[in-house]
């Protein structure tokens, strides 16, 4: 590979207060326009994996590094221009209650000075026409259902022209009904070869867009590969009874 | 009745003072409050100590106490402040620290995602607080802050202590000086026609107030139900509550 990875951690170790250690030694490298699925059982420090790689957790040790650039250390400051560069979608959307949907797109667009504010609208629209809910732009967002305030959430990062993606369990609070709406649209941005890290417990997910799953257990990168050698034939033992788990719930 | 119509020039500059006491201390307080409160959920530690202890300091101490300290006290360093200038120095300090602690308590309440959705879109600190946190803190703080307003108001009544002329203080000159040229005191007309004053004042602010989040929440709501797909089962997470 002659081009650096998109992102990368080194040796990454991520311990809490208390000593309670989230990450292990993670080594992960991520190639531009690869979609990387993280399974592992709650606690397995997967989302705190990738709260580190744009600086919403400190690292305890080894290094995030970006496009060849190292960029962690300490302060928002030195996180910012990750944090331009590299978007995320949380479990609870986390939309700006205060702001209607136009409002919580072209936020972070304008102040960022990316782009004026019409540009900003007339891009917020195009998103919002992506996802289907152009109807939707003045609304509150109160008034909005959970997958359709997780699909703005998707397009409020999009603005920001990222070059990778981070997904925390992006329909994990979603009621079951919504799931399928908020994986489309990921799906859609993974075939427009959109760099994604996401973490999730949906397995058709993983099977069918994913480029590789990495399966995480006790903040250890236990076992990686394509979906379709990791579901049917895992190597290792953890993995193999975390799949077991989960199917046998009917997952 | 004659009496205090008979003085009401005397009344009236008292009111003026305790006006100019009122106001000049809610406007102090809510920008100290404003300053203290963002200092405690900075992510500097020192910032976070500093405003902890200006908070405890001064919401352990009776407001009686802190206002003989500061009259008395600020000739010892130096400063000679006139029973005005002590008061509203004592008055601040004080209503900014419980202030301060409402709105500690306003951004408490806020789901840490905000923060971080902000953050994590490559928002400045200072642009999350202004633009994310501070806005979405307004509405809730509203009644403790009226409440807190209602308090300070009353307070100004305190700074006769120190012999500031403002309304509580006219009136007790009218009770002693009344006293002594006709030996009757009227104390209990002029002390409840205060009394009536004060109670007028805090109650509209009070009215005022409960108008005033009457009608933001109505707003907002009207904004609601004009959307075509109502959320029936979002109203309940946290992360949205308004």
């Amino acid at each position: 590979m002659s081009q650096p990875p998109l992102i990368e951690t080194a040796a990454l170790c991520k311990e809490f207060r208390g000593g309670i250690r989230a990450l292990r030694k993670v080594d992960l490298k991520v190639a531009k326009g690869e979609v990387v699925v993280i399974l592992g059982p709650s606690g397995s420090g997967k989302s705190t994996l990738i709260r580190c790689v744009n600086g919403l957790e400190t690292i305890t040790s080894g290094a995030v590094v970006v496009e060849g650039r190292r960029v962690d250390g300490h302060g928002p400051r030195r996180w910012r221009q990750t944090r331009l560069e590299i978007g995320m979608v949380f479990q609870n959307y986390a939309l700006f209650p205060h702001l209607d949907v136009m409002g919580n797109i072209t936020l972070a667009p304008c102040r960022a000075k990316l782009m004026g504010r019409a540009e900003a609208e007339e891009e917020a629209m195009r998103l919002l026409g992506i996802v289907g809910l152009t109807d939707k732009a003045r609304a509150p967002v109160a008034s909005l259902s959970g997958g359709q305030q997780q699909r703005v959430a998707i397009c409020r990062a999009l603005a920001m022209k990222p070059k990778g993606m981070l997904f925390d369990e992006p329909t994990s609070a979603l009621d079951p009904e919504m799931v399928g709406e908020v994986l489309a649209t990921m799906r859609r941005l993974a075939e427009e070869g959109m760099t994604m890290i996401c973490v999730t417990h949906e397995m058709g997910f993983a099977r069918e867009v994913a480029d590789r799953v990495v399966f995480m257990d006790r903040g250890e990168i236990v076992e990686e590969g394509t979906p379709a050698q990791f579901f049917s034939a895992p190597r290792t033992e953890r993995a193999r009874q975390f799949l077991d788990l989960i199917m046998r719930h009917g997952a | 009745m004659d009496l205090i119509i008979e003085n009401l020039p005397l009344m009236w500059k008292g009111l003026v003072v305790t006006f100019q006491l009122a106001v000049a201390t809610l406007f102090l307080t809510t920008a100290v409050s404003f300053a203290v409160g963002i200092a405690a959920v900075s992510r500097f530690r020192s910032l976070r100590i500093l405003s902890v202890v200006f908070v405890e300091f001064f919401r352990d101490i009776p407001l009686v106490v802190n206002l003989l300290f500061v009259y008395f006290g600020a000739p010892l360093v130096g400063l000679s402040l006139d029973p005005f200038a002590a008061a509203l120095v004592s008055f601040t300090s004080w209503g900014s620290a419980n202030g301060a602690e409402i709105i500690r308590g306003g951004f408490k309440a806020i789901p840490k995602h905000q923060r971080e959705s902000a953050l994590a879109l490559g928002m400045r600190p200072a642009e999350t607080m202004v633009l994310v946190l501070l806005p979405q803190i307004l509405l809730p703080i509203l009644p403790a802050f009226t409440g807190l307003f209602s308090i300070l108001i009353q307070a100004t009544s305190l700074a006769t202590m120190v012999g500031a002329m403002e309304f509580l203080r006219s009136a007790q000159i009218i009770v002693e000086r009344t006293t002594m040229m006709t030996g009757m005191s009227p104390a209990f007309a002029v002390y409840g026609f205060v009394l009536c004053v004060y109670f007028v004042i805090c109650f509209s602010l009070n009215l005022l107030t409960g108008w005033l989040e009457r009608r933001i929440a109505q707003s907002r709501s009207a904004h609601r139900h004009a959307e075509s797909e109502p959320a029936t089962e979002t109203a309940m997470r946290p992360a949205e509550a308004t």
